[in-house]
């Protein structure tokens, strides 16, 4: 069985994990297109790389982040997402039609 | 030892499997044999959130230093902390519900009802380690899964938390696992169990 490195929990069987698709920065969901938003939700690289992405321990219910390369299917490097999420994301407020 | 049927208030999530094992209703409990109890009309609670040390810390509980650690109060309660910001208090003498949860609530610490989402099942004996070997990929002897520790896995398929800590004189597991596959999980074990009977 493949074994995964949880942040929390440390080396267990991919079974218990879940994929949660590639770390993106969110676009500003207020003014953005119908076209940025969809390339956030559904559109994926699908690159052979080493591709960042959320996964899942289910039994602790702990999303982490992961490093993997899409060829091998190595984990590079996992870690927890308040490394790359320490700072509380602000959004512009959206322009009023009426406000133009 | 009180065992779950003197607690007419509440019915445990594990009901059906005493209709078809009554025996298990009314056995004593003896932590030094091997046995499968119970402990899901017991009380327990919990809080997550950015606040909840300090909550915790404020109602003079004392919380592990670690995740995924338990420590035992001195009125035999079970401190679990299940990540850097979520606690499990487990009280193995005690039923009913308790006013910490909603006085204490708030956005920065939120309560869980694990009372209500998770059964609570007690495996003792002498050969528990190799009992959950059958069922549990992660390795639960004593040298590497001491006193104090909780291992959060899949046991018989079952997402669950696993903790290791004393009852009496002798060391226990306790299993929390989801409410709605506790009579499987019930079942699961019992059958684990078979091969180290007598």
């Amino acid at each position: 069985m493949k074994m995964i490195n949880c942040p929390l929990n440390g080396l267990r069987n991919s079974s218990e994990f879940v994929y949660g698709g590639e770390v993106k920065d969110m676009p500003d969901h207020r003014n953005c297109s119908d076209r940025e938003w969809a390339e956030y939700i559904f559109f994926h690289d699908n690159a052979v790389a080493v591709v960042t992405e959320w996964w899942l321990h289910a039994p602790s219910s702990y999303w982490f982040i992961g490093e993997r390369h899409t060829a091998s299917d190595e984990f590079l490097r996992t870690y927890d997402p308040s490394e790359r999420f320490n700072t509380r994301v602000e959004f512009a407020v959206p322009v009023v039609e009426s406000e133009k | 030892m009180t065992t779950s049927e003197k607690f007419n208030d509440k019915r445990s999530l594990l009901y059906r499997c005493y209709q078809q094992q009554p025996a298990a209703l009314t056995a004593e409990i003896d932590p030094s044999q091997l046995g499968l109890h119970d402990f899901s009309v017991k009380l327990r609670y919990g809080f997550r959130g950015p606040q909840a040390h300090a909550v915790l810390s404020a109602a003079q509980i004392t919380v592990p230093s670690a995740a995924n650690s338990l420590c035992t109060t001195p009125s035999g309660e079970l401190v679990l902390r299940l990540s850097n910001s979520e606690y499990w208090l487990l009280h193995p003498k005690a039923s009913g519900q308790q006013t910490l949860l909603e006085s204490q609530s708030t956005e920065q610490c939120y309560s869980l009802f694990c009372q209500d989402s998770h059964a609570w099942l007690v495996l003792t004996g002498p050969n528990i380690a190799r009992i959950m070997a059958k069922l549990c990929a992660v390795d639960l002897r004593e040298i590497v899964f001491p006193h104090g520790a909780i291992a959060q896995t899949s046991v018989a398929r079952v997402n669950a938390v696993i903790a290791h800590h004393c009852f009496g004189e002798s060391a226990v597991f306790s299993i929390l696992s989801d409410s709605a596959s506790a009579s499987y999980l019930w079942d699961a074990i019992q059958d684990a169990m078979q091969e180290f009977k007598d």
